[in-house]
C-alpha cells in the first residue's frame, strides 16, 4: 500500500472514530440536560416507570392527575389481589391517552381499561411543558410518534422529540446536582403509577364551575374516544369511563349527561365518582391534599377499596395472588409503598413538608 | 417574436392576477421587509394594561378580563373568601378564585407565573349588573337590546365578542341565568 | 421559511442532495424550482409578484437589445445617405424608442414595490397633513400584502434592465434563466443585491460536486448559524426589553441598548448572509461578499464600502452616478457656481445628489420616517466629514499621526459610535424618542447604575452574558484572522484532527448555546424547578 492510501486510510479511520466521539458527546449532553424530574416535579418521570413494571395487570388506568393520585394501585392488589398499573401524567389529553391505550395493549391485554374522562374537556393542544412529560418517557413506536403529532404545540417540533438535546440545551445554565445524580439512572416515582400523598388541607371555599355558553365536548375529543372504545374492542379489553371525585376543576351536569349518553349507547359503564362521594366514604376535610384538588393516601386508598369492590363484582375482575411472580413483585412494590408512607409522615412531622425541605 | 409574445401575454396575465393578489395582507404589521434585524419584527401584543372590551363598573371602579389582578384588588378591596387551584404538575402555575359578596373573579397567571390576571368574573347573585344594566334575572329581550343580536347563540346561551374578550350570558329562554366576562386567553 | 429553522435545514439538504444527483446540464432549472418552493412556502400569492417582475424584466431586456440591434443594422444601412444633423435626429429617435421600454418595464416594477411597501405610508401622511390643516376628510388604510423581499429582488431585477440598457451585459435570452437569477433562493430574504454580470458566471452551472465547495460552503453556513443563534438572538431579549422600556431604560441604558444592538445587528445581518454565500458556495455558485469587517470601519465613508455593500453599490451606480452626471445637476452646477461661488456651487449638485440618494436609501429601508431620519443622519454625517477632510489632513501632517495602532483604534471607535448613534433611529423607530434618548446619554448617564441587577433585569442572565463575552472575543479574533486571508483557508491548511476539533466544536456550541426552540421562551420556567 502507497503512503498516499496509507493516508487516505487513516483519515477514513480517523474520521469514523471521531463522529462515534461526537455523537457519543452529544448523547451525554442530551442525557445531562434533559429534566429527570427527580425533585419538586415528578410528573415527568411516571409514563417511563411502566417499562420496567410487571405486565401481567387485570387493570390498566389510563389519564391524568386525577387517576395517578386518586386511586392507590397497592391498595387494589393488597384488599383484592387486582394488579393494576395507573399510566398517568400530567394534564394527558385524550389522544395522548388513546395512543398509551394503542402501546399497552402491544404489552399485555388487561381486562379492562380505565379511562378519566376530565380529558374530554380539552379539544387542542395545551401546554409544551405537558406534552414532554407524557411524551418524553414514551418508547419509540408509531403510537409515540402518532400522540406527538396530534399533541404539538406552537413552535413544537418532532425533531425535538427525536433529538431532545434540541429542546433542552437551554438548560445547561441551570443544571443542578440532580442533572449529575440522575445521568444514567431514575429513581422510582410512583406505585404502579400511584402518586402517593399523605399530607392533608382541608378543601374549603371551592369555587363553583363559571357557567359555560356551549358544553359540547371538540370532535377530535369524540373521535379520540370512539377510537379508544373501537381499541379495546378489537383486544377484548373492556373500557371503563370514570370521573374522579375531585371537587376542582369543574364537572358541570352537561358533561356528565353527554358522557352518560355516550356509556348507554356503546353499552360501557360509566362512574361518576362526584356522585358517590358518601358512600365511597370521602371526608374533604382529610382526604385532600390540595383543598379538594387531588386526593391524598388516605382518601385514594378508599378510592380502591371503593373501586376495587365494582372492579371485583361487576367487571370479573380476579384476584391474581398466588401468581409467584405477581406475589414477589407486588412484595416489593408494597414495601417501597410502606417506606415511602413512613418517609413522607416522618417528613411532614419534622419540617412540614412531604419532601423533607428545610424553612 | 412568438416567444416574446407568449411573454408579453404571460406578462400581462402575472399582472392581472397580481391585481387580484395584491389585496388583503397584512400591512399594519409590515411595515418593512428590508428589516436587517429580527429586533424589529412586530411584537405579539403584551397586556397593556389598558382596559378593553365590556368592563364591570364595581365600587367606583372598573375592572376588566386581563388586568392585573393586584390593580382590580386596589377597587376591589379585600375578598371574602379565596381559592388556590395548583395545576397538574408543579407549583407556581395556579388558578385563584376570589369570592365577593356577588361576585367571584378567577384569575389565570402570566407565562412565567410571575403575575396573575383577571380570568373570569362571574356574577353570582343579581344585586350587580353589567355597564350595559343587564343582571341575572333581566330578560332576554332587554339583554339582546342592550348587547345585539350579533353574539354566538348556542340554545339561549350567548357569547358577546369585543376588542377580544367574551361576555357570557345563558338564559333559559326567557331569562338570564348567569353573566360572565371572560378573557380569550382561557378560551380552549 | 427561516433561516435557523428545521424546515430550512431539511429543504437544504433535499436540494444539495438532488442538485447533485440530477444531471448538471438540470441543476439550473431545479434551482429555480426550489426557489419557486421556498418562496411559495412563505406564500403562494407571492409568486405572481415575482413572476411578474421577471417576465417583464425579461421582456423589456430582450426587447430593448433586439430594437437596439435593429436600430443599429438601419443605422448602418442608411447612415451614408443622411447628413449629420439627419444622423443625429434618427439616433435620437431611436434612443428614445429603446428608452420608452426601458422607462416602462423600470417604473412598472419600482411601481409595485413602491406602492405595496409605501401605500399606507402615504396615506397614514395625507391624513396627517389633512388634520394639521383642520380638515376631516381621511383617506383608508388599504390592506396590500408585502412579499417577502420585494425591495432586493426588485432592485436586483432593475440593477439588470439597467445593465442591459447601457450595454454594460447581453440580454438573458432564456426567460427561466432570468427567472432563477431575480428569485435564487438564499438572496431571497436578505440579499445581497447581487449583478446579474456577476452572479450570471457561476449561477448557470453546469456544477461538479467539489469536496472544497461543499466543505468550505457548509462551514461558512455553520458559522452563519453560530452567529445568529449564539449571539444575535441570545441578546436579543436584552435588546427588546430596553427598546420596550425607554422611560426605565435611558441614559446610560440608551448607551449600553445602543451597543447591544449594534452587535445584534451585525451578528443577524451577517449571519444570515453567511448562511446565503455559505449556502449558493455548497451549490458551487459564487455570491459577492456583503460585509467586510465594517466595525474596523475608520471613516464613515469607509463603513459604507465595507457594510451592507451590495445595497451601497447599488445606489452609487444606478442613482448617484447617474444623477451627478445628468443633465439637470450639471445644469445646476453651472447656475450655483455662477451665483453662489465656485466654492459653495461646486458642492452643490455633489450635495444634492447625495441627499437624494440616502433619503432614497432611508426610504428603501421601510416606510417610516426613522429610517428617512436615519438615511438623511447618514448624508449628514457624510457631508460634514468630507467638510473636515482638509483639517483632518491638516491635523495628519502636523501631529503624524496618521497610520498609527493607536490613532487607528480611536478613528475605528470614533466612527462605530457615529453610525451606532444613527442606528438608533432603526433601534426605536420613532424620531422623537431617538432624539430623546440619545440627549439622555449625555444628560441621564449614572455610571453607579450599570450595576449587575440592572443588567440582570434586561432579560439575560449571568450566563447570557458570559456566552455573549466569549463568543464576541470569538467573532473579533476571526475578524483579526480575516484581516490576513480567509480564515477557512489557514483551517483548513491545520492538521486534519485540528480542523475537525475546530468544526466540532462550533457545531457544539452552536446546538448548546444557540437561543433556539421553545426553551427560549419565558413561559418555560417550569423547567427551572427541576
Amino acid at each position: 500500500m502507497n503512503k498516499k492510501s496509507k493516508q487516505k486510510k487513516g483519515k477514513v479511520i480517523f474520521t469514523a472514530c471521531f463522529l462515534i466521539c461526537l455523537l457519543l458527546v452529544l448523547w451525554c449532553l442530551q442525557r445531562l440536560v434533559e429534566p429527570k424530574y427527580m425533585g419538586s416535579v415528578v410528573e415527568g418521570a411516571m409514563i417511563p416507570e411502566y417499562y420496567s413494571a410487571e405486565k401481567n395487570n387485570e387493570v390498566v388506568f389510563i389519564g391524568d392527575c386525577e387517576l395517578y393520585e386518586n386511586i392507590s394501585t397497592v391498595e387494589l392488589w393488597k384488599k383484592y389481589g387486582i394488579s393494576s398499573y395507573t399510566r398517568g401524567s400530567a394534564q394527558q389529553l385524550i389522544w395522548q391517552s388513546y395512543y398509551l391505550a394503542e402501546e399497552t395493549l402491544k404489552y399485555e391485554h388487561p381486562k379492562a381499561i380505565v379511562f378519566n374522562v376530565l380529558s374530554m374537556k380539552y379539544s387542542k393542544p395545551q401546554r409544551e411543558a405537558y406534552n414532554r412529560m407524557t411524551l418524553d418517557g414514551m418508547r419509540w413506536s408509531p403510537s409515540k410518534v402518532k400522540s406527538i403529532l396530534a399533541s404539538e404545540t406552537d413552535g413544537e417540533h418532532l425533531i425535538e422529540y427525536v433529538f431532545p438535546l434540541l429542546r433542552y440545551h437551554s438548560r445547561i445554565s441551570s443544571l443542578t446536582s440532580d442533572d449529575f445524580k440522575y445521568f444514567s439512572h431514575r429513581k422510582k416515582v410512583t406505585f404502579n403509577g400511584y402518586y402517593m400523598r399523605v399530607d392533608t388541607r382541608a378543601a374549603k371555599n371551592v369555587p363553583k364551575g363559571i357557567p359555560l355558553t356551549d358544553y359540547s365536548f371538540g370532535k377530535s375529543d369524540w373521535k379520540y374516544l370512539d377510537k379508544l372504545r373501537t381499541l379495546c374492542e378489537k383486544n377484548g379489553t373492556e373500557l371503563i369511563l370514570v370521573k374522579a371525585p375531585t371537587l376542582y376543576p369543574a364537572w358541570y351536569d352537561e358533561w356528565d349527561e353527554q358522557i352518560q349518553n355516550y356509556a348507554d349507547k356503546y353499552g360501557l359503564s360509566y362512574y361518576n365518582f362526584l356522585k358517590d362521594q358518601d358512600e365511597i366514604g370521602l371526608d374533604y376535610s382529610t382526604d385532600t391534599y390540595d383543598r379538594g384538588l387531588h386526593l391524598n393516601l388516605s382518601g385514594a386508598e378508599k378510592m380502591a377499596d371503593y373501586f376495587g369492590n365494582i372492579l371485583q363484582t361487576d367487571h370479573g375482575c380476579v384476584s391474581q395472588k398466588g401468581d409467584k411472580k405477581l406475589d414477589r413483585y407486588w412484595d416489593k412494590v408494597t414495601s417501597r409503598y410502606e417506606a415511602e408512607k413512613e418517609r413522607q409522615y416522618r417528613n411532614l412531622k419534622k419540617y412540614g413538608n412531604i419532601r423533607g425541605e428545610k424553612k | 417574436m412568438r416567444k416574446t409574445r407568449w411573454m408579453a401575454l404571460t406578462a400581462a396575465a402575472l399582472s392581472i392576477a397580481m391585481l387580484f393578489g395584491a389585496c388583503g395582507g397584512k400591512s399594519s404589521s409590515q411595515k418593512s421587509d428590508t428589516t436587517e434585524s429580527s429586533s424589529s419584527k412586530s411584537e405579539s401584543s403584551s397586556k397593556s394594561g389598558k382596559l378593553s372590551g365590556y368592563l364591570f363598573s364595581v365600587d367606583g371602579g372598573k375592572i376588566g378580563v386581563d388586568m392585573k389582578m393586584s390593580d382590580a384588588k386596589k377597587i376591589l378591596g379585600k375578598e371574602d373568601d379565596y381559592y388556590e387551584a395548583a395545576s397538574c404538575a408543579f407549583e407556581g402555575q395556579k388558578d385563584k378564585t376570589y369570592t365577593y359578596a356577588d361576585y367571584s373573579i378567577q384569575t389565570y397567571p402570566s407565562k412565567d407565573g410571575k403575575t396573575d390576571y383577571v380570568g373570569y368574573i362571574t356574577f353570582t347573585d343579581d344585586l350587580v349588573s353589567t355597564e350595559e344594566g343587564i343582571s341575572i334575572g333581566s330578560t332576554v329581550d332587554d339583554m339582546l337590546k342592550a348587547y345585539g343580536d350579533k353574539g354566538e347563540n348556542s340554545d339561549g346561551n350567548y357569547k358577546f365578542t369585543k376588542d377580544g374578550m367574551h361576555l357570557l350570558i345563558n338564559t333559559d329562554g326567557s331569562q338570564v341565568t348567569s353573566i360572565t366576562y371572560a378573557s380569550s386567553t382561557l378560551d380552549q | 421559511m427561516l433561516f435557523t429553522s428545521y424546515e430550512f435545514l431539511l429543504f437544504l439538504l433535499i436540494v444539495f442532495v438532488i442538485y447533485y444527483l440530477i444531471p448538471s446540464k438540470w441543476q439550473w432549472a431545479f434551482l429555480l424550482v426550489a426557489s419557486y418552493v421556498f418562496y411559495a412556502i412563505a406564500s403562494p400569492l407571492y409568486l405572481i409578484f415575482i413572476s411578474v417582475t421577471g417576465v417583464t424584466v425579461y421582456l423589456a431586456a430582450v426587447l430593448m437589445e433586439d430594437k437596439s440591434n435593429k436600430n443599429a443594422q438601419y443605422f448602418k444601412s442608411v447612415k451614408a445617405s443622411l447628413t449629420r444633423e439627419e444622423r443625429k435626429a434618427l439616433k435620437s429617435r431611436q434612443k428614445r424608442k429603446v428608452r420608452n421600454i426601458f422607462l416602462a418595464s423600470l417604473l412598472l416594477n419600482l411601481g409595485i414595490l413602491a406602492v405595496l411597501k409605501y401605500a399606507n405610508f402615504t396615506i397614514v401622511n395625507i391624513n396627517a397633513m389633512l388634520r394639521t390643516f383642520g380638515s376631516n376628510a381621511r383617506l383608508g388604510r388599504v390592506d396590500l400584502i408585502l412579499p417577502m423581499g420585494i425591495s432586493f429582488y426588485t432592485f436586483q431585477a432593475v440593477s439588470y434592465l439597467i445593465d442591459v440598457y447601457n450595454g454594460r451585459v447581453k440580454a438573458q435570452r432564456n426567460p427561466f434563466r432570468l427567472m432563477l437569477f431575480v428569485s435564487f433562493f438564499p438572496q431571497l430574504v436578505q440579499g445581497p443585491i447581487s449583478r446579474y454580470g456577476d452572479l450570471s458566471q457561476t449561477l448557470y452551472g453546469p456544477h461538479k460536486a467539489d469536496k472544497k465547495n461543499i466543505t468550505f460552503g457548509l462551514q461558512r453556513i455553520l458559522w452563519g448559524f453560530f452567529k445568529k443563534l449564539v449571539i444575535a438572538d441570545r441578546i436579543l431579549p436584552g435588546v427588546k426589553a430596553i427598546i420596550a422600556h425607554p422611560g426605565k431604560y435611558d441614559g446610560e441604558f440608551a448607551f449600553i441598548g445602543m451597543l447591544f444592538y449594534a452587535l445584534e445587528l451585525y451578528a443577524d445581518f451577517t449571519g444570515g448572509i453567511d448562511i446565503t454565500i455559505g449556502t449558493a458556495e455548497v451549490l458551487g455558485i459564487r455570491v459577492q461578499e456583503n460585509f467586510i469587517r465594517p466595525y474596523f470601519s475608520k471613516s464613515i465613508k469607509e463603513y459604507w464600502k465595507r457594510w451592507h455593500i451590495s445595497m451601497g453599490n447599488w445606489f452609487t451606480d444606478y442613482v448617484f452616478y447617474p444623477l451627478s452626471v445628468s443633465h439637470a445637476l450639471q445644469k445646476l452646477g453651472r447656475w450655483s457656481r455662477k451665483h453662489l461661488g465656485n466654492a459653495v456651487g461646486k458642492r452643490v449638485p455633489v450635495y444634492l445628489a447625495s441627499f437624494l440618494v440616502w433619503l432614497a436609501t432611508g426610504i428603501w429601508h421601510g416606510a417610516a420616517w426613522n429610517f428617512v431620519a436615519w438615511g438623511l443622519g447618514n448624508f449628514v454625517i457624510i457631508m460634514i466629514s468630507q467638510e473636515l477632510e482638509p483639517l483632518y489632513l491638516k491635523f495628519h501632517e502636523s501631529t503624524h499621526v496618521e497610520g498609527k495602532s493607536w490613532w487607528k483604534a480611536i478613528q475605528i471607535l470614533r466612527t462605530f459610535l457615529i453610525m451606532s448613534c444613527l442606528r438608533m433611529f432603526d433601534c426605536y423607530r420613532d424620531v422623537p424618542l431617538t432624539f430623546k434618548m440619545f440627549g439622555s446619554m449625555f444628560t441621564d448617564f449614572h455610571i453607579t447604575d450599570l450595576n449587575a441587577s440592572n443588567f440582570l433585569s434586561l432579560g439575560l442572565g449571568g450566563f447570557d452574558y458570559l456566552v455573549l463575552a466569549i463568543a464576541v472575543i470569538l467573532l473579533f479574533s476571526v475578524s483579526m484572522i480575516q484581516r490576513s486571508g480567509s480564515v477557512r483557508e489557514k483551517i483548513a491548511a491545520r492538521p486534519y484532527p485540528v480542523q475537525c476539533l475546530i468544526w466540532a466544536g462550533l457545531f457544539l456550541a452552536v446546538i448548546l448555546l444557540g437561543a433556539y426552540s421553545v426553551g427560549y421562551d419565558a413561559s418555560q420556567f417550569i423547567y427551572n424547578q427541576f
